[in-house]
């Protein structure tokens, strides 16, 4: 076997992250860039830790076992939280140790924590290109990252429009729609989950004569006095619709008691019967409600329930308005409530 | 929460379970069906809210759905050439999860996946810890070792201990490994 020797002076351009060690483990030669990291040690063990190896394996045996078997050797610089080193070592002839390292991962903040520059890499050494790589990725990550947020926020916006009522800020048709039919998803769910519900349909009475005698800003006050009776008399789960020009749906989580039912459209009537002031004019509305309860049905449907809401309304306009009807499926045929609540 | 783990989950649930479990999490959860961004911070409640509901929802174990999805990542044919890289053979790959941590911290800094301490404790032998309080990373981690070794060919046995995982290769040329070479994934200079 021939030999062929290097200088020792001429690895510390060759290899500068290289270590020399001797059998004791005393370094014979380190590599400028590994010196900036380990500074004045004289022996390996006092700058390096083995890692990822049998617990108790003296540095020493590890080292001499990866310099026969060919396989990479990691340490851990004593007093530092970088990724451990990694490298080959090779037997010289003499019995030393020649072992050349690599920062790995860790080559970012090595860099960052020893002041490195391109100079301290050998030319084969991606070290450099590798900060490059990161630190753009970095860069344009985040003007994504900001451009992505921008995007999102735009969306909610655009979303939250789409289903809201512009005059009154209640929900619009497919608002309700969405939530309506998560109620209806979870009232069909199983019994131990399943939540029931109320809801109402409620129009405006004499509306017409108000925007016919003092116009429709008249009525746009109207209409939002209502809205906010509608939102003072539920709670902030329930939700509120307007679906029309004088008509809103109300979504009741929860309500499954017919008292509790008729009396809240009782309060929600009262109070809009109050007259609003809209400049000079006194404008007087009314409401009639038709209310349904999800409990007094089997399977249910959002299209069957609306439909039962529409009619029970439509019972108490034929009944003089100003009034609540309960749609009653058991007897299928509508409640009334006592005299009183009739104007 | 980092948006890539949330991402992470619903694409494994929209694959592995289907359109309709992932509309289930969401509607227990109150994320986008549509599809959530991986760009984006989430509650960082909302992971464990994934795992109970997902588990809820398909009738599973919690420990068992981990470990699927764990089992899921070495069939992302882009993950899997990462990882095979990282590693010549099973061992080799086992050792690199030391790695893990700093290497995707570098690639998305905020995504804090665990600190993975891996040491060698006899011939053949490792034994695994995670440095995190998310003991959930237990069973997704033994998911993806138990589907590496598959994809080296190799049979190893990973079971849990108390506080780490400790991976036994039982025989490392058990069967063919899957094919592997980075050349027509990367490309270009030719």
């Amino acid at each position: 076997m021939t030999s062929t020797s290097i200088p020792v002076e001429r690895l510390a351009t060759l290899m500068p992250m290289h270590l020399l060690v001797d059998m004791s483990g005393d370094i014979r030669s380190c590599g400028p860039t590994l010196r900036k990291m380990i500074g004045r040690a004289t022996n390996i063990a006092t700058a390096f830790e083995l890692r990822r190896a049998p617990p108790d394996t003296p540095l020493l045996v590890a080292l001499s076992q990866a310099a026969q078997s060919g396989r990479r050797v990691f340490l851990g610089l004593r007093g530092s939280n970088l990724p451990p080193l990694r490298g080959e070592a090779t037997w010289l002839p003499g019995g030393d140790i020649l072992l050349n390292l690599g920062l790995g991962i860790g080559v970012i903040e090595a860099i960052a924590a020893y002041g490195l520059t391109d100079a301290d890499f050998a030319a084969n050494d991606l070290a450099i290109e590798i900060l490059y790589l990161q630190k753009s990725n970095q860069a344009i990550r985040l003007e994504l990252g900001r451009h992505t947020k921008r995007l999102e926020e735009a969306r909610e916006a655009a979303e939250q429009q789409a289903f809201t009522d512009s005059l009154t800020g209640l929900f619009n048709r497919r608002g309700f729609e969405l939530a309506f039919s998560l109620a209806v998803d979870s009232r069909n769910a199983p019994p131990d989950r399943a939540q029931e519900f109320a809801v109402m349909q409620l129009d405006l009475d004499w509306f017409k004569d108000v925007n016919d005698s003092f116009g429709h800003a008249a009525g746009d006050a109207v209409l939002r006095r209502v809205a906010e009776v509608l939102r003072q008399e539920t709670r902030a789960d329930d939700t509120i619709a307007r679906i029309g020009g004088d008509e809103f749906l109300i979504l009741l989580q929860g309500l499954q008691s017919r008292t509790a039912l008729e009396q809240l459209g009782r309060r929600i009537i009262a109070a809009i019967q109050q007259p609003v002031w809209y400049e000079r004019h006194l404008c007087r509305v009314s409401a009639s409600i038709g209310a349904v309860l999800s409990d007094s049905y089997g399977d249910i449907t959002a299209e069957q329930i609306l439909s039962d809401a529409d009619e029970a309304l439509y019972a108490a306009k034929h009944d003089g308005r100003g009034c609540l009807r309960l749609h009653d499926r058991a007897v299928n045929r509508e409640t009334t409530l006592p005299a009183g609540t009739r104007c | 929460m980092h948006g890539f783990i949330i991402r992470g989950i619903e694409l494994f649930l929209r694959a592995r379970h289907g359109d309709a479990a992932w509309a289930a999490v969401c509607a227990a959860t109150g994320l986008d069906r549509r599809g959530t961004q991986i760009m984006r911070n989430y509650k960082p409640e909302m992971v464990q809210r994934m795992i109970l509901s997902a588990s809820t929802v398909l009738h599973m174990e919690r420990e068992e759905w981990l470990e699927d999805v764990g089992g899921w990542i070495p069939r992302l044919d882009s993950v899997r050439y990462l990882m095979r890289f990282s590693g010549s053979c099973f061992e080799d790959f086992v050792l690199s999860l030391d790695d893990f941590h700093d290497r995707a911290r570098v690639v998305l800094p905020g995504l804090e996946l665990p600190k993975i301490a891996t040491q060698m404790v006899a011939p053949q032998r490792y034994c695994l810890e995670i440095v995190s309080d998310a003991q959930d990373w237990y069973p997704v981690l033994a998911g993806l070792l138990r589907g590496m070794a598959d994809d080296y060919g190799v049979l190893a046995i990973v079971e849990r201990d108390e506080a780490n995982l400790d991976v036994h290769i039982i025989d490392d040329r058990f069967a063919e490994g899957s094919q592997f070479s980075l050349a027509h994934d990367v490309g270009g200079a030719a």
